[in-house]
């Protein structure tokens, strides 16, 4: 099975999903697993806020999760919202809520509430850049895609730029910590 | 053939080398389709692992489908509910790949 979870992707896309916050393409981000420590170096630089949100598996599990943005009221609100809650499915009211404090098109929500992953428009590499899947027909989605597009090349420089300073392949292990 | 058994079948069909094109994994008699993918990251709601987003599609050549979410391959090796799956369908399919 192609390894969907390999380090460096994760790394990758938590500077890609940093970009995006800071950009305000998104109006939060949410890492779920740690980043180095030059990663998180790296989103500071970009002028985000970091701030935990705790949430509990159903086996009772305590997880920790990041939200990455440059407005604290709109992450104090996702922590009200989220902190202390049990993982569960996909509830409409989450999905809802998951768009709005993330920046995926309320179309997008609704079709996915009515029929999740339903085939869309998109090419397959317009559809990989997205952390939502876009709805058929999508007039939201196509407006978004430069936007990613421009966010994910920076993503790479920076990625790139982290790779040569340490020079090597480093794993992730070091746990996030708060930006500010 | 078990569920667990047809995931491990599948992971030898989703590999770069059946790639016949982007994110489509052609082996024997089956087809993956993983177009579907996400690019994000979830935690696994039972346990708080990571898990992949999105859905794959599992063809066989004579028009059988199946449709799951990738945390499946998690789901069976932690023993978690799979419940919303076809698995007899997928395992059919797979015992036929």
């Amino acid at each position: 099975m192609l390894d969907i979870l390999r380090p460096q992707k994760l790394e990758l896309d938590a500077l890609y999903l940093g970009l995006l916050a800071a950009r305000r393409i998104k109006p939060l981000s949410r890492l779920e697993y740690p980043v180095s420590p030059d990663v998180l170096g790296r989103l500071q630089g970009l002028g985000l806020v970091a701030a935990p949100v705790r949430q509990v598996a159903q086996n009772g599990a305590r997880l920790t999760h990041w939200v990455l943005g440059t407005d604290p009221a709109t992450i104090r609100q996702y922590q009200l919202e989220y902190e202390g809650t049990t993982i569960g499915d996909s509830l409409p009211g989450v999905i809802r809520s998951e768009a709005r404090y993330f920046g995926y098109p309320p179309c997008c929500a609704e079709a996915f509430i009515r029929e999740p992953y339903a085939p869309n428009d998109l090419a397959v590499e317009e559809q990989a850049l997205l952390f939502h899947h876009a709805c058929p027909g999508c007039q939201v989605t196509p407006r978004l895609l430069p936007l990613y597009r421009a966010a994910l090349a920076e993503a790479r420089r920076l990625h790139e730029g982290l790779r040569r300073s340490r020079g090597g392949v480093k794993r992730l292990t070091a746990p996030l910590q708060a930006c500010s | 053939m078990t569920l667990a058994e047809a995931l491990r079948r599948l992971e030898k069909v989703w590999v770069p080398k059946n790639s016949t094109e982007p994110c489509i994994y052609r082996s024997g008699k089956v087809t993956l389709d993983a177009r579907c993918l996400e690019r994000g990251i979830i935690s696994c709601p039972y346990c708080g692992a990571m898990m992949g987003m999105g859905m794959l599609t599992l063809r066989h050549e004579d028009g059988r489908a199946v449709r799951f979410q990738p945390g499946l391959f998690h789901y069976v090796e932690a023993g978690h509910p799979t419940e919303g799956v076809n698995v007899a369908l997928l395992v059919a399919i797979m015992e036929d790949a």
